[in-house]
């Protein structure tokens, strides 16, 4: 829906975003458990769009992702490979995160599991 | 039977769908009483929207309206064998996939759609929600 109307979608992007992102988590989980290659297309597909459209509201409301940065970033090091443009967006989204924190960024960035970080640190430079 | 078509036929199933009574018959579906009758048109509402949008352009409308009035979950104590929850899993599928067909046409809806979910998330009754969300905040 945020592919179409991401004006509509970005107000709402505070009250969704963690179970989006938890959500996605357990789908791949399920995915990879069962070994079940015959959704791979589709979760990668699913993915793909998903991601996008949740680009697109955060773009219009970038507010609304900072109670549930850190779901939104295990998502991210977790979906595995992204479109170039995605990734370039979700990089930047971090970057610019990182740099609005400011002197925040090291206590709230600790906070976040020792695994994470260091996936953060790997995949994002951060 | 137009399950069986589309998942198979895909795009193909036009030709067959279009010469049958395909709408007297989900329409006669989704007016059931019975939830577990109205949960397989939901979700194959969205599949013909997806592979045979040309048969339900015409009926958008029609459709976003049977769709939000099956977006809605019950207290498990109402619902313990979650028909209310997967009849609603199987509406909002189809809502994105009519997105994705219509942008133009559909995003009028969006706004109510996207409110609702957010609603049914918030429940607590929806069991893949549950999850506690702990907030980092800044």
């Amino acid at each position: 829906m945020s592919l179409i109307k991401a004006d509509s979608v970005a107000p709402l992007l505070d009250r969704f975003l963690g179970y989006f992102c938890v959500s996605l988590k357990k789908l791949r989980l399920t995915v990879e458990k069962q070994q079940a290659f015959r959704y791979l297309q589709s979760f990668k597909s699913l993915v793909l769009k998903s991601s996008r459209g949740l680009f697109f509201a955060i773009a219009k409301n970038p507010n609304g992702i900072v109670n549930n940065f850190m779901y939104l970033c295990e998502a991210l090091v977790n979906l595995g490979n992204l479109d170039a443009d995605l990734q370039d967006l979700a990089t930047k989204l971090i970057v610019n995160f990182k740099a609005i924190a400011g002197d925040f960024w090291s206590n709230y960035f600790n906070s976040f599991p020792p695994e994470l970080q260091q996936q953060m640190r790997q995949k994002y430079g951060v | 039977m137009f399950t069986s078509f589309i998942k198979v036929l895909k795009d193909q199933a036009e030709r067959y769908m279009s010469a049958s009574d395909f709408k007297l018959l989900f329409d006669g579906c989704l007016e059931d009483q019975e939830i577990v009758v109205r949960q397989f048109v939901l979700s194959l509402v969205g599949e013909v929207a997806k592979y045979c949008p040309k048969l339900v352009f015409e009926h958008i409308e029609h459709y976003a309206q049977n769709l939000m009035l099956n977006m809605t979950v019950l207290n498990p104590d109402e619902d313990p064998e979650s028909n209310c929850e997967m009849a609603c899993n199987n509406a909002t599928f189809s809502v994105g996939e009519f997105a994705i067909a219509f942008p133009n046409e559909f995003s009028p809806y969006v706004p109510d759609f996207a409110t609702r979910i957010c609603d049914i998330m918030e429940s607590g009754y929806v069991v893949k929600f549950q999850t506690k969300l702990s907030h980092y905040n800044l």
